[in-house]
């Protein structure tokens, strides 16, 4: 039997050392790329998801007044979201986009689109004062 | 970073070596007008009246105010020197550009000046104004006071144009080229008000920073001055009640329904809009001096209260014409995403046939309700 050389067991050890590391990459990999996959999955679930925006626009010296009173609805309610804050001719306007769910439960009105429509029903109660109105969804950007 | 708003200097003299020869003093300060609520008429504050030539720096020296072409009237028929002398108490004089009559006496002594001068001659609207500041101008030498005012004018004027283009645009009678004329006479107006002691949580107040506190309403001030207050503060009144109903009906009132919420007569409105004509572009609750709230003043306030009121109209309408989610996500969709009914039955996932059936209900349940209300 040859015995190996001190330089060889050197080698082998980094050889084994190497493909340690590669095993554990691929591991990575795979972990990446199924993240990935649940990612991409939500984002084929929101976009599918549909929002309603409703415009609150009370006077300037009323705002704060009507931000603080609409807090305790975006709280309580995950799926109302402010979406933008904007002045318009005096008022300031604050857009509140809803999320209505996805087809599914729109077809049915049931689950998401139930919650959302009971969401717009007091949005539009609540701030009657503030002249509630449905605008488009601001772009994100 | 703060950039502090300078000193003036005048002859190599820092302001407050000036106004050294005159210390604040807390005074009762005496007013009243002999010729009536008409002096505070639009032409007080004529371009005629407000010439460069009689504004410069000579024609403000104490001894010059009282026969200016502002107060040649009061000069003549009042010889207000001869009136102090006639009181018990110290007294001090100047003139002011608003034309009225004022004496300042010691704090606490306003009131028996106040009897005195009302025996002595025939007042309209003796006031009096308690623990006031007030520095005897007079005492300072040299005709030193207009070239200090000359001076302040010189810093303020090119950093105040919202301040001046508001203002010329409130008065009809005030062109571009009044308005330097008419800063000398206000920062003339302020100058014995000025009371450094009265210093802001950044220190001790000097004289450009209190002028230009000053200066943030003087828009409204001269509004006040040259229409009369009861004139402003009536169409104010009418403005809000115009609002409050436009808000609360959702349409422009008639003559006789603004008329009711105001608590008046047809024919009382109608001369309250006579008064109000020359008060057109008077905005008189704005803040001064924010280019935000400026463009903001061009605003047709009614005609944006009726804009989102209509708005919130067809909102609840639709809430309420909508048969089901889908057709209200439906016609959200068509009206305000602007999708086109392919789009709308991919992103609903229903046929375009069902899409365009459940947003014609819609519109159609929308017009029937609106044409039965």
């Amino acid at each position: 039997m040859t015995e190996l050389t001190s330089t060889q067991l050197g080698f082998a050890a980094h050889r084994e050392l190497a493909s340690r590391h590669v095993e554990s990459a691929s591991r990575h990999i795979e972990s990446a790329s199924r993240h990935i996959e649940i990612a991409s999955r939500h984002i084929e679930i929101a976009s599918r998801h549909i929002e309603i925006a409703v415009r609150l626009a009370p006077p300037r010296e009323r705002a704060k007044r009507t931000a603080e009173a609409l807090r305790p609805t975006l709280i309580a309610n995950a799926c109302a979201r402010l979406a933008a804050i904007d002045q318009d001719g005096g008022r300031t306007v604050l857009v509140v986009a809803v999320d209505f769910g996805e087809a599914s439960e729109i077809a049915s009105g049931t689950g998401q689109a139930r919650i959302g429509l009971a969401v717009l029903t007091e949005l539009l109660e609540r701030f009657r004062d503030c002249d509630p109105a449905f605008v488009a969804v601001p772009d994100a950007a | 970073m703060t950039t502090r708003i300078p000193d003036l200097h005048v002859r190599g003299l820092s302001e407050e070596q000036i106004l050294a020869a005159a210390p604040v003093m807390t005074c009762d300060r005496i007013h009243w007008s002999e010729v009536g609520p008409e002096s505070l008429s639009p032409e007080s504050l004529s371009p005629e009246s407000l010439s460069p030539e009689s504004l410069s720096p000579e024609s403000l020296s104490p001894e010059s105010l009282g026969s200016t072409s502002l107060d040649g009237d009061i000069a003549a028929d009042l010889d207000i020197r001869a009136l102090m002398s006639s009181l018990p108490m110290r007294s001090w004089t100047r003139q002011w550009s608003d034309g009225a009559h004022r004496i300042w006496v010691d704090a606490g002594q306003g009131s028996a000046a106040r009897e005195c001068i009302a025996r002595s001659v025939l007042t309209f609207n003796l006031r009096v104004d308690r623990s006031v500041a007030f520095r005897d101008l007079d005492a300072v030498p040299d005709g030193l006071i207009p070239e200090l005012v000359a001076e302040a004018v010189n810093w303020l004027y090119p950093r105040t144009g919202p301040i001046r283009r508001k203002l010329v645009a409130d008065l009809e009678l005030i062109e571009e080229e009044d308005v330097r004329s008419m800063m000398f006479l206000f920062v003339s107006d302020h100058l014995d008000r000025f009371d450094p002691r009265h210093g802001g949580r950044l220190g001790s107040l000097n004289l450009c920073a209190y002028l230009l506190a000053k200066l943030k309403t003087w828009p409204q001030d001269a509004s006040r001055a040259a229409y009369g207050r009861t004139a402003v503060e009536e169409q104010h009144a009418v403005n809000r009640a115009y609002e409050v109903f436009v808000h609360t009906h959702h349409r422009v009132p008639t003559e006789a329904e603004l008329a009711e919420a105001c608590g008046i007569d047809v024919p009382d409105l109608r001369r309250r809009r006579r008064n109000a004509t020359c008060l057109a572009r008077t905005r008189f609750t704005d803040v001064i001096g924010d280019e935000a709230h400026e463009v903001a003043d061009d605003v047709d306030v009614a005609q944006v209260a009726l804009r989102f009121a209509q708005d919130a109209e067809l909102t609840r309408d639709l809430m309420q014409a909508a048969p089901s989610p889908l057709a209200l996500a439906a016609t959200y969709l068509s009206f305000w995403q602007e999708q086109s009914r392919m789009q709308i039955a991919d992103t609903l996932r229903v046929s375009p046939k069902v899409a365009g059936a459940a947003i014609s209900r819609t519109v159609t349940k929308l017009a029937g309700n609106r044409a039965a209300s």
